[in-house]
């Protein structure tokens, strides 16, 4: 099976004049790890966007798991297997850390279209919920609503919501940003238990972390893939320092 | 979200009233208009499930009441049709309208939505003021007379009021287990954050078209006993005004709970028959109204008079130094 | 042909009318974000307010002055201390126009009573034009010319004027606009107060061709809903077109089928949510 869990064409994407995105070329296979690199405003928080289905692309193809996905809604998107966190915190804030993932869990599910019967009686739903925050150490606190969480339980609900879908494709946005060196940790070792048949796509600028982590790097400026390739191919190249020092 | 916002020996009093009212209010004047109350807060009830549950602000939730009384009228008393085929005619067919005006209004959000909901409640009502040969015009269209169903006599107002009291009931218990089913569930998901629900694999679109239809079919059962208990109906049910003051209702009673626009509707229902012995200007009391619940009280009158008299309390017991509904168990001094 | 041609001028002067109050409504929806249902009641109470001015022996063009002088200074009280305090709450700013207006019909049924009350046309324009057998009132051929000179100067103001920029930069980007040191408040109170005079003249204006009557608010409003749906947020040339569009439509609906005249006007509304929701010349979506 060589066919690439993500594929992206000649991407471009314009606000106005303005190109936030230039005819990226990306194919990662199954499995793999992906970091994207590059300072702020490289375009790298939009191209996730687009991967995730937030906005058309203005050019080019993206294809996950081997479907033309460049038309379809963000919905349709994650039917397929794809999950995604945020940078800006997201959740559902009057509402407990159990009751986000069940709905994160709901989204994949018809009982979502049903108008009668009462959502508190999916047992197997509440557990798998409950599952899924032991998995990422929140349990101890499943029935406390987000509004009274730590700003790094709060990211860690989100991967847990991402996590809850079982998904093929993870998309994480900034996952240790803003977190304390003990949050960061734990956080590091959560993603290092995803299992291999996840492939991961991730937006980091904590390099340590980051670039143990990843398996292929893309380094984004202005919108435009500058260098691509294994963690010792992109230290080792001249470009890397150009984009982040200037020289 | 929160359930109904009364805990269980109210609730019991409540309910035991409202089935003993007939006899506890022994004027016929007084039992109308507990009929009356029945069916605006089922109308509140429905709207509230798009407002308060949904995030979408409607103007133009009359509609489905005008349409369907409109119909069973028009059906039953001048087309020749039976009660029920007529009931059933009206109420279906007012609810492809909701499926029609679902997908209008869907076509935009938030501000967009709530203009184009006020010009197509607006635009029916120009249609029944104008059509005056199919709908009578400005004189509306009667000569309905209520039906006897399984024998009993409705035009007894008790008899009436037990029959509408029984709609608003089922309606209540079909819109609760709404509120808490997977689909009522992914609603107030999409009101609340409506990006996230949609990376999150639902269709946000379909989910509200689909509370918007649900929301209309009571609004349309709302409209069938309106038609029964007017035995008339005028353009007038189909203005913006109506559906101003249904919104009255909803947030006057709160939008936050499931019970709250039944107390609106008691209030707003109750106020007018009230008001309008008093004085004609029944408008500009309800847009002051309107302007001071915005200002001073947002989260609605309940809930904003419940906050009212908590401080009230708190404020002649200086003794306390904690407020006593935040505590969980009893206190020992 | 006469026919056509009649009803086609009787359209021009209907949508005439309707831009007079489209437009303002439009300029304060595009910039401040406010759907201000309180505007057709401004364009009622305009009338009123000029119809006594008219009758306490004024001329026709001071009534219009005066009339939209008055609902001028009434939106600009309510802006700054009513919906000023309302900042950055859309749907609470909505419901308080919507009380508002309901209070100023009513107090208008109050104070004019509920009899319609015709307004009398000025002198210099009764009669009608001919050309050939055709005739068509000089007073809608004037308010025709209103229209077009009011579109032209509101692109003038808004094209080639300091304050036109302005506001543009305000419906573009409005925190932009405020962090380029445009003062939003003051700019907010002159288009509000714009917006008002503009439907409180309007008012006037239509007078003597709508006369004035209880329920004229409610008839006009959501005519103005329809045209900046139609015509797309922000667009003053939507604005002018689809005053024209809806004007034509409404005018051939009503002579060709009176009682359906209300019902031609859902269509243009339907296709154009479902064809191109942005609106004929909208670039945000509504």
């Amino acid at each position: 099976m060589t066919m690439p869990v993500l594929e992206v064409t000649g991407l471009s994407r314009y606000f106005g004049g303005l190109p936030a995105v230039r005819d990226v070329t990306m194919r990662v296979p199954a499995g793999e790890r992906r970091l994207l690199l590059g300072p702020n405003g490289a375009g790298k928080t939009t191209f996730f966007n687009l991967i995730a289905g937030d906005f058309p692309p203005s050019q080019g193809e993206i294809r996950i798991f081997g479907q033309n996905v460049t038309r379809r809604s963000a919905n349709e998107r994650t039917q397929l297997g794809m999950a995604r966190t945020y940078q800006i915190i997201t959740l559902f804030p009057k509402n407990t850390l159990l009751h986000n993932v069940v709905i994160s869990l709901l989204g994949l599910r018809d009982l979502r279209f049903n108008p009668w019967s009462d959502l508190r009686r999916q047992t197997a739903l509440w557990d798998k919920a409950r599952a899924t925050l032991a998995r990422v150490g929140l349990d101890h606190i499943a029935d406390r609503t987000v509004a009274e969480t730590s700003y790094g339980e709060r990211r860690r609900l989100e991967i847990a919501m991402a996590l809850a879908q079982t998904p093929k494709l993870l998309l994480l946005d900034e996952p240790l940003a803003g977190l304390s060196a003990d949050e960061r940790q734990d956080v590091q070792r959560l993603l290092q238990s995803i299992p291999r048949d996840v492939t991961i796509v991730m937006i980091e600028h904590d390099m340590d972390v980051a670039l143990a982590f990843a398996d292929v790097i893309t380094v984004m400026q202005h919108g435009q893939v500058v260098v691509e390739g294994s963690r010792a191919d992109v230290v080792a190249d001249p470009k890397t320092r150009e984009v982040y020092l200037g020289h | 979200m929160r359930g109904p916002a009364f805990n269980a020996i109210p609730r019991l009093v409540v309910c035991a009233a409202l089935l003993a009212l007939p006899w506890l209010v022994t004027s016929d004047y007084y039992v109308n208009i507990a009929s009356q109350i029945v069916i605006a807060a089922i109308l509140a009830l429905s709207l509230n499930l798009l407002i308060g549950f949904g995030g979408m602000i409607s103007l133009g939730h009359a509609a489905y009441l005008g349409v369907a009384a409109y119909l069973t009228i028009y059906l039953t008393a001048h087309a020749g049709f039976g009660h029920l085929a007529g009931a059933l005619i009206a109420i279906g067919a007012t609810t492809v309208l909701a499926m029609l005006f679902g997908y209008l209004a869907l076509r935009a959000s938030g501000l967009g939505f709530l203009m184009i909901t006020l010009a197509l409640g607006q635009i029916l009502w120009g249609v029944a003021y104008r059509w005056a040969s199919l709908t009578g015009g400005d004189n509306g269209l009667g000569g309905l007379k209520r039906p006897h169903p399984f024998g009993l006599d409705l035009s007894n107002p008790a008899i009436f009021y037990y029959f509408v009291l029984f709609f608003l009931v089922i309606a209540i218990w079909c819109i609760a287990r709404f509120i808490q089913s997977g689909l009522g569930q992914s609603l107030q998901g999409t009101r609340d954050q409506p990006r996230r629900m949609r990376a999150l694999g639902y269709n946000v679109w379909l989910i509200q078209w689909l509370s918007f239809v649900f929301a209309g079919f009571w609004g349309a059962v709302a409209g069938l006993l309106y038609a029964y208990y007017h035995q008339f109906v005028s353009p007038q049910a189909l203005h913006l005004t109506t559906s101003a003051e249904t919104l009255l209702m909803v947030i006057a009673g709160g939008t936050g709970t499931l019970l709250g626009p039944v107390v609106g509707a008691a209030l707003v229902v109750i106020l007018k028959n009230v008001v309008s012995a008093y004085i004609t200007r029944w408008l500009i009391l309800l847009g002051v109204i309107f302007v001071a619940i915005v200002l001073f009280m947002p989260e609605g009158l309940v809930p904003g008079i419940t906050r009212g008299l908590r401080t009230l309390k708190r404020r002649t017991r200086p003794d306390e130094t904690a407020d006593a509904s935040s505590i969980a168990g009893d206190r020992i001094r | 042909m006469n026919f056509w041609i009649i009803q086609g001028l009787n359209g021009l002067a209907f949508g005439s009318l309707l831009f007079i109050l489209a437009s303002g409504f439009s300029l304060i929806f595009g910039l401040m974000r406010i759907v201000n249902l309180s505007h057709g009641a401004y364009f009622m109470l305009g009338a009123y307010v000029g119809l006594s001015a008219m009758e306490a022996g004024v001329n026709f063009w001071i009534a219009i002055l005066i009339g939209g002088g008055a609902i001028c200074i009434l939106g600009g009280v309510l802006e700054r201390f009513i919906l000023r305090r309302l900042t950055g709450q859309p749907l609470a700013q909505v419901l308080v126009t919507l009380g508002i207006a309901f209070i100023i019909a009513d107090t208008c049924v109050w104070i004019w009573t509920g009899d319609p009350r015709p307004v009398p046309m000025p002198s210099e324009l009764t009669g009608a034009f001919r050309i050939s057998h055709l005739a068509f009132p000089i007073y809608r051929l004037f308010v025709i010319g209103v229209a077009f000179a009011l579109a032209a100067a509101l692109w003038f103001l808004l094209e080639r004027s300091r304050l036109g920029a302005m506001i543009r930069a305000g419906v573009d980007d409005l925190p932009m606009a405020r962090a380029m040191g445009i003062r939003t408040s003051l700019l907010f109170s002159v288009v509000f107060c714009l917006g008002s005079a503009l439907a409180g003249a309007g008012g006037v204006l239509a007078g003597p061709i709508l006369s004035v009557y209880p329920g004229l608010d409610t008839d006009m409003l959501p005519l103005a809903l329809v045209v900046v749906i139609l015509g797309g947020v922000g667009s003053l040339l939507g604005a002018f077109v689809g005053s024209l569009i809806i004007g034509f439509i409404y005018s051939y609906g009503q002579a060709l089928f009176p009682d359906l005249a209300y019902v031609i006007l859902f269509l243009p509304m339907v296709l154009v949510l479902t064809l191109r929701p942005t609106g004929l010349f909208g670039r945000q979506a509504i």
